[in-house]
C-alpha cells in the first residue's frame, strides 16, 4: 500500500490517446512498476522534423474542426457528423467554410475528424 | 346532392317501392387522379439517437424567413430587426424566435421522482393551464420572457413567432404587435365535371368491449353500394375513396405491460382479434373502393409522430386488392386535384390539453396561422427526432384540412391572407357518434351522414311485453 500512495495518480491510472482517436485509460491498479519502467514508457521519441510538421498541420486543421463545431451559427453541432452540419449550414446559406469539407473528406475514415467535439461522450 | 330536402323525399318513396325489374342496371363507381405526397413524413433508416435541439433549430430556420417576410408586410422594414444578444432597452425592434410557454403544471419527470416532494398520484387532468404560465421567446443562443401585448393562454409552446416592442430594464421583453408566418400559396383549385365525394371516418376502435359492428357493417353495406334503393346506390357510386383517419383498433387492445406471465401464457393477444376483424373490414371495403388506412394513437405501429403505415402483413386478406392503401399519418394526397392534409388528431388534441383553445375547428385554423402542423411536437407530443428537415412545416395551404379522432363532426370554411380558401374538417370517432363525413370534392361542402343505432333497452323502454 505504501508503495502505491508513493506514485501520483496519474501513473497508475494513464489516459493515453491512440492516433485514432479513441482515448483509452491503462489501467495499472495494484500492479508493481520500477519506477525506471515507468519514465521509460513516458519518455517521448525524437521524431524526424517533417514528421514533426505534419503533427502541427494536423493540430492546426483539428482546430479548425473545432472552431467549426463551436460556431453556434450552423447549428447545434452534439449527435451528428461534421460532414452532415457541414451539408446542412450550406442548404441555409451560412456559408461554412470550403476548408473545412475538405479536411473531413480527406480523413474520412477517421472518427476525430468525422464526428463532432463531445462523439466519445454519450449524449 | 346528399342533402337536399325534395330528394330526400323522392328517396324515400323509391326505397318503398316494388324492387327495379331493370336486371341491367350497373353502376360503376367513378375513379379520380390520385397523387401521394406523404414521401415527407415517410421515415427511411431512422436514427434515434440524435437530440430535438437539432429539430428547433432547422424549424427556426426554416421558418424565419417567412416569418421576417410577414412582419416586414406587417410592419414595413424601418423597424430593425435584432437578435435577442442585440438587444438594447428602449429601442422598438424584431425579434424572430420560438415560442416557449413555462407552465407548471406540465408534467414534469423531474418533479416526480423528486423526493422532497413527495407527490402522490394525481387524478388525470383536462388541461394543464395555469394563470401563472409565462411566455419565452427563444432563438438560438437566448432566451428572454415576454411581457405584454400577447395572450399567454392560447400561445403554445414550437410556434416560430415575431414580436415587435422593446426591452425592459428589468430584463423581460413587452410585446406591442406580433405575427406569425404566412399562409403558403394554395394550387388552385380545379374546375371538376361532375360531382366527386370522399368519405372520412376515424375512430373505428374494432376490437374494443364497446360493440359498434351493427353501426359499422351498416356503413359498410353503404359505402360498398348494397343498401338503399337505386338512388341511393347512385349516389354512393360518385364517392371516389374512403379514408380511415386512424384508430381502427381499439385502444384496449394495446397489449398492456403490466399482465404477469402467468396471465397471459396462453392467452392470445387482443390484438391479434381485433387486427383479424378490421382485415375482414377491410377487405369488404378494398373490393369496392380505394381505401386510405392511416394509423392513429392507439394503432400497432410506432407512437411518435409521424406514425409509419400499419404493415400490410398485418391484412393479409386486403392486402392483395391494389385498391388498399396504407399512409401515414400525417397524411396529404392529391384526390382529382384537390390538396387533402390531415392528421389522426394527436396535434389537435395536444394543443387543446396545453393551451386554452378547446374547439378543435380554432385549433386547426391557429396551425394554418402559425403555419405549422404540430407546433407542440416535440415539447409534449412525441416526434422523431429530425436533423435536417422539419416536414411538419406547411410548405402548400391544402384545399382540405382535417383532424380525426375529435368529441363531434365541425365544419368551417377558412379564408386565408392571400385568398386561400380551406375547408377545415374535424372528424368524429365512429364509435361514440356513428357518423361518418361525406366531402364534395367540387364544391367543398361537406356533411355528416349518421349509423346510429337506437335500440329500444338504450332508451330505457321495457322490453317484456307481458308483464
Amino acid at each position: 500500500m505504501s508503495k502505491q500512495s508513493s506514485r501520483p495518480i496519474t501513473e497508475i491510472y494513464k489516459a493515453t490517446r491512440k492516433r485514432e482517436g479513441i482515448v483509452t485509460k491503462v489501467e495499472n491498479a495494484g500492479k508493481y512498476e520500477a519506477k525506471s519502467d515507468i519514465k521509460a514508457k513516458n519518455k517521448t521519441e525524437t521524431k524526424p522534423k517533417c514528421e514533426q510538421e505534419v503533427a502541427v498541420d494536423e493540430d492546426q486543421e483539428l482546430e479548425l474542426l473545432k472552431q467549426f463545431d463551436l460556431d453556434s451559427k450552423f447549428g447545434p453541432c452534439i449527435g451528428i457528423t461534421r460532414l452532415e452540419r457541414w451539408e446542412r449550414a450550406a442548404k441555409h446559406r451560412h456559408i461554412p467554410p470550403q476548408q473545412v469539407k475538405d479536411i473531413i473528406l480527406s480523413h474520412h475514415e477517421d472518427q476525430l475528424y468525422t464526428q463532432c467535439l463531445w462523439n466519445e461522450y454519450h449524449m | 346532392m346528399f342533402g337536399d330536402v325534395e330528394k330526400l323525399t323522392e328517396k324515400a318513396n323509391a326505397l318503398l317501392s316494388d324492387p327495379s325489374t331493370d336486371r341491367n342496371l350497373h353502376l360503376e363507381r367513378c375513379r379520380g387522379s390520385y397523387e401521394s405526397h406523404c414521401e415527407r413524413f415517410a421515415l427511411m433508416n431512422p436514427n434515434f439517437c440524435r437530440q430535438y435541439a437539432h429539430l428547433y433549430a432547422e424549424r427556426l430556420e426554416q421558418q424565419r424567413v417567412f416569418v421576417l417576410l410577414s412582419a416586414q408586410k406587417k410592419w414595413g422594414s424601418r423597424i430593425p430587426v435584432r437578435k435577442l444578444s442585440e438587444l438594447t432597452v428602449g429601442e422598438k425592434c424584431v425579434v424572430v424566435g420560438t415560442l416557449f410557454k413555462h407552465m407548471e403544471l406540465k408534467p414534469n419527470i423531474l418533479k416526480e421522482v423528486s423526493e422532497e416532494h413527495n407527490l402522490l398520484p394525481k387524478p388525470p387532468r383536462r388541461t394543464f393551464t395555469d394563470e401563472a404560465d409565462t411566455l419565452i421567446l427563444e432563438d438560438e443562443v437566448q432566451r428572454t420572457v415576454l411581457v405584454g401585448d400577447i395572450d399567454v393562454l392560447t400561445s403554445v409552446t414550437g410556434v416560430i413567432i415575431a414580436v415587435m416592442g422593446e426591452e425592459q430594464e428589468d430584463g423581460h421583453f413587452r410585446v406591442d404587435e406580433f405575427c406569425f408566418s404566412e399562409l403558403p400559396a394554395q394550387l388552385s383549385r380545379p374546375v371538376l365535371q361532375a360531382d366527386a365525394y370522399i368519405a372520412i371516418v376515424s375512430g373505428l376502435n374494432v376490437g374494443g368491449h364497446v360493440d359498434t359492428m351493427l353501426s359499422l357493417q351498416l356503413l359498410i353495406d353503404y359505402l360498398t353500394g348494397v343498401l338503399g334503393g337505386e338512388n341511393d346506390q347512385a349516389e354512393v357510386a360518385s364517392i371516389t375513396r374512403l379514408i380511415i383517419a386512424g384508430n381502427s383498433l381499439s385502444k384496449s387492445t394495446n397489449d398492456s405491460a403490466n399482465k404477469t406471465k402467468y396471465v397471459t401464457r396462453h392467452a392470445q393477444a387482443d390484438s391479434v382479434e381485433g387486427v383479424k376483424a378490421l382485415d375482414d373490414i377491410l377487405l369488404q371495403l378494398v373490393a369496392s373502393m380505394d381505401v386510405d388506412l392511416m394509423a392513429g394513437e392507439s394503432d400497432p405501429t410506432n407512437f411518435m409522430l409521424p406514425q409509419q403505415p400499419l404493415h400490410r402483413c398485418m391484412f393479409p386478406q386486403a392486402a392483395k386488392y391494389e385498391t388498399f392503401h396504407n399512409v401515414t399519418n400525417p397524411y396529404e394526397a392529391d384526390v382529382s386535384g384537390i390538396r387533402l392534409l390531415g392528421t389522426s388528431g394527436q396535434n389537435v388534441t395536444d394543443i387543446c390539453r396545453f393551451s386554452g383553445n378547446d374547439d378543435p375547428v380554432e385549433v386547426l385554423e391557429k396551425t394554418l396561422l402559425w403555419g405549422h402542423l404540430a407546433p407542440t411536437a416535440p415539447d409534449t407530443l412525441a416526434c422523431y427526432p429530425y436533423y435536417n428537415e422539419d416536414p411538419f412545416i406547411l410548405t402548400s395551404c391544402p384545399h382540405i384540412y382535417f383532424a380525426a379522432n375529435q368529441p363531434s363532426f365541425q365544419c368551417k370554411n377558412f379564408e386565408g391572407p392571400a385568398g386561400q380558401k380551406v375547408l377545415l374538417l374535424t372528424i368524429p370517432r365512429f364509435s361514440e357518434t356513428s357518423t361518418c363525413v361525406i366531402v364534395n370534392l367540387r364544391s367543398l361542402d361537406c356533411h355528416p351522414i349518421s349509423f346510429e343505432m337506437r335500440s329500444p333497452a338504450a332508451d330505457g323502454i321495457d322490453l317484456d311485453v307481458d308483464k
